[in-house]
């Protein structure tokens, strides 16, 4: 896409935001539903997008449906502003939306869309993040019939759910989950929070900002509202645990660009030593530590950049 | 004394309904049991001995007459008209049945099998077994066997474990089918002792013996049953 | 003895339903099909109490109507018709006309079900450990440990050997299915248990070991039980009173023994002179 076209909105009878006005009005209606229900798949009228489901349709309408002249828009995809998937996305919301603009900067933005990751940088009450959401409902994994899903929800039985975590420690000693981690919000549903990393889960506990999901293909969106309860399901004697990223000593692996010991981390293999390198997930947050304090040293010993 | 039990006019014929006959078993039977006492039924074979006993347990339903069964309170309990479930507390508690037959599950020791009374009133099976094992060696059933199951058992070691299961809960009614029938004269002699104890302790017997001189030996009294009348199968269309 | 559970006037019709449907039908007409309009009566007008800790029996054959009843008491369908009562402590509810949720929580937690066939009880697709842990989870316990010790437990009074726990109980002989969903049924301690033809298609030993299991729950934790089964033996040793059903209808009820030893009605009789 060519950053400089313009899209003549007039000519194209376009409305501002892409949607017009009566599906930003209803979808806006399905996350005051979604906000007032913490945890509540709530159903909308997902819309066709010039874009194909699963490319984070449900996320992009529920920006386009809350976004207004003035914004300042993050786009992420696994942490990263600079993929082709969020490019392509904050391009399309920048072209179909005259009067916002896009940033990386995690603390200027006032909307932020993201697949994979909620943002190192501690969010604040101002600022609203948006998810894409490939499943919804995390019973899918136990239950088949969304009917019965539905009573299931409603009288908050995850047992099954619950089974499965049993099932994972009885094989494996622990609760290997990586993403999509079930979690229950203020002490009643549990939602698939998207597939973001156990890392991200206790972001969403008592968050500042306000967090809402949005599954285009399953059709709902539903939100975890600042300041609200999310406790990723776990036995009382099994807690839940974040990915471990210490190294074969026990020490905590470092990024090897900024040097950060507090952020995710991404593994990838160098290919001319087969070493594994580490470093942050988050681009925005690791240029920012980048900038600030320079190149990390520790990077050399690992095999260097 | 108030008799423990009293049959008045007690009758039982049995419909059946594939054949479209009636088949009479006893009829107009009046008897009394007492505690501490052991009435014997005679009579000769098909005068519906066994059909009074069963009568009285409520194996069968009774075709006419009274069964009248003073409870531990004193309350009278008409057996041929109570409640299932009058009866079963009944079995439970105060009437117990020794059959020629011993039913019992696969698989269960003879100690289990003889406490299982006990175990019905919430006894444990430590001290349902202690008892068991005393009344088993009382009737003289050999040791090795108490762990057993009595599906293995000869005829006589079977009856002797079905009487001491009988024996044990120490009902206030025993009713007794020919408890000796298999036995030999000396074991015999075990039995006839301990059914003396049992009435020395206020125990009541209604029973029905295989050897004259038995009835001579523990019976208190006699009750008769006349033969049946003849022409038994009568065209069910003629009742 | 307290009463745990009244029934009364229950009937199940599968199809249209017909106002001659009930004269139609029944041992009578030897059919539980109505001429009139194919409806199935499966059950009609089926009273009965159960009191705490007894063993009540249904027998009939194979079509009698007598799974209905259970799976009506489970919840599983819905019946056409009648009452339930089901006395809990202090509690009484009304099978049919509490809501859906009411229903549920009695069935996961007062309710205990083994059905004929283990894959209506139990998931395969989970270990036999697991199989109880989701109905201790569904009972508020959130502690691994105590789970998996509680689990252990109820596998070991049902005689499934522990080193099994964990595998699925797919891979499990057909009588051992039986004592995992019976060890899943007592895992919330129902008061109530129904057990629905638990021993058919097993062989003779097998089956002891499954009735002497029952009985000795019976006789441990006081669990009131009604057995659904065509096989008169089993109801002589298990049951103290006995209903006999016939073409959807009651033909005859009483204690067992004299059910069995001085039937009253032809069919019965029929039964018990056909039986082996």
């Amino acid at each position: 896409m060519n950053k400089n076209y313009l899209l003549p909105l007039d000519e194209a009878a376009y409305n501002f935001g892409f949607l017009d006005e009566y599906a930003k009005k209803e979808i806006r209606r399905a996350l005051l539903k979604a906000i007032s229900i913490p945890g509540y798949q709530t159903p909308f009228a997902s819309r066709e997008m010039p874009m194909g489901k699963g490319f984070g349709t449900g996320g992009l309408q529920i920006t386009l449906s809350i976004i207004g002249v003035g914004e300042k828009l993050k786009v992420i995809d696994q942490g990263a502003d600079d993929s082709v998937n969020a490019v392509n996305l904050r391009q399309f919301i920048e072209m179909t939306c005259p009067g916002i603009s896009g940033t990386e900067d995690t603390e200027r933005a006032s909307l932020i869309q993201s697949r994979h990751r909620i943002p190192e940088t501690p969010l604040r009450k101002d600022q609203v993040l948006v998810l894409q959401v490939p499943y919804s409902d995390p019973l899918v994994v136990v239950e088949p019939s969304e009917s019965k899903r539905k009573t299931m929800h409603g009288e908050g039985d995850y047992s099954r759910l619950l089974t499965k975590l049993y099932e994972d420690i009885v094989k494996y000693d622990e609760i290997t989950i990586s993403h999509r981690y079930p979690t229950r919000i203020n002490g009643h549903y549990v939602i698939d929070p998207s597939p973001i990393p156990r890392f991200d889960v206790p972001k969403m506990h008592m968050s500042n900002a306000l967090i809402l999901f949005g599954a285009g293909r399953e059709k709902k969106v539903y939100a975890v509202p600042p300041y609200t309860d999310a406790t990723p399901l776990a036995f009382d004697d099994v807690p839940f645990r974040i990915e471990d990223f210490r190294d074969e000593n026990g020490k905590r692996r470092v990024c090897r660009r900024c040097g950060a010991d507090n952020s995710f981390l991404e593994e990838s293999i160098n290919d001319a030593a087969g070493l594994k390198l580490h470093q942050c997930s988050d681009s925005n947050y690791c240029n920012r530590r980048l900038s600030l304090s320079g190149p990390a040293r520790i990077g050399a010993e690992e095999g260097g950049i | 004394m108030n008799p423990i039990l009293k049959v008045e006019r007690l009758s039982k014929h049995f419909l059946l309904h594939m054949r479209g006959v009636r088949v009479p078993s006893c009829d107009g039977v009046n008897l009394e049991v007492h505690s501490g006492r052991l009435t014997a039924l005679t009579g000769p074979t098909g005068s519906g001995k066994s059909s009074v006993l069963k009568c009285i347990y409520r194996t069968y339903l009774p075709s006419a007459g009274q069964i009248l069964f003073r409870n531990g309170n004193e309350d009278i309990v008409d057996m041929a008209s109570a409640s299932e479930h009058t009866v079963l507390e009944l079995r439970r508690r105060d009437i117990a049945f020794v059959t020629q037959f011993l039913h019992c599950l696969p698989r269960k020791s003879a100690l289990d099998v003889v406490a299982a009374p006990l175990y019905d009133q919430g006894v444990s099976q430590k001290r349902g077994r202690d008892c068991a094992a005393e009344l088993l060696s009382r009737l003289s059933v050999p040791e090795r066997l108490w762990d057993l199951p009595p599906a293995t058992f000869s005829g006589g070691e079977k009856q002797r474990v079905n009487l001491a299961r009988g024996l044990i809960a120490r009902p206030r009614l025993l009713l007794l089918d020919e408890p000796t029938a298999s036995l030999d004269p000396l074991t015999s002699e075990r039995v006839v002792q301990l059914i003396n104890h049992m009435k020395s302790e206020g125990m009541a017997m209604l029973a029905i013996f295989h050897h004259p001189e038995l009835v001579a030996k523990l019976a208190d009294n006699v009750i008769k049953l006349a033969s049946p009348s003849d022409g038994n199968l009568a065209p069910e269309a003629s009742l | 003895m307290k009463k745990i559970l009244e029934i009364r006037g229950l009937s199940k019709v599968h199809g249209h339903k017909c106002p001659l449907c009930c004269d139609f039908t029944g041992p009578k007409h030897d059919t539980n099909i109505c001429r009139h309009c194919n409806s199935i009566v499966a059950i009609h007008d089926i009273s009965l109490d159960l009191y705490e800790g007894e063993i009540l029996g249904i027998m009939g054959e194979s079509g009698s109507g007598k799974s209905s009843i259970v799976k009506t008491i489970f919840f599983d369908e819905i019946p056409t018709d009648g009452d339930a009562l089901f006395f809990d402590n202090n509690e009484q509810y009304s099978l049919f006309t509490i809501n859906a949720a009411r229903q549920r929580w009695l069935r996961n937690h007062r309710f205990g079900m083994v059905y004929q066939s283990p894959h209506l009880g139990l998931n395969f697709s989970i270990s036999a450990g697991g199989n109880i842990a989701e109905r201790l989870l569904m009972s508020d316990l959130f502690h691994y440990g105590d789970i998996r010790k509680r689990a252990l437990e109820l596998l070991s009074r049902t005689e499934v050997p522990s080193e099994r726990m964990d595998q699925s109980p797919g891979k499990f002989s057909g009588g051992m299915q039986q004592r995992v969903q019976i060890a899943k049924a007592l895992a919330t301690r129902p008061p109530l248990l129904l057990l629905d033809e638990v021993t058919s298609g097993l062989d003779l030993s097998v089956q002891a070991r499954i009735l002497d299991l029952i009985l000795e729950i019976q006789r441990d934790l006081g669990t009131a039980m009604i057995v659904v089964t065509h096989d008169l033996g089993v109801v002589r040793l298990l049951t103290g009173r006995t209903i006999v059903l016939k073409n959807g209808r009651i033909v005859e009820h009483g204690l067992t023994d004299q059910v069995l030893e001085d039937p009253q009605d032809a069919y019965t009789q029929q039964l018990v002179a056909s039986a082996l």
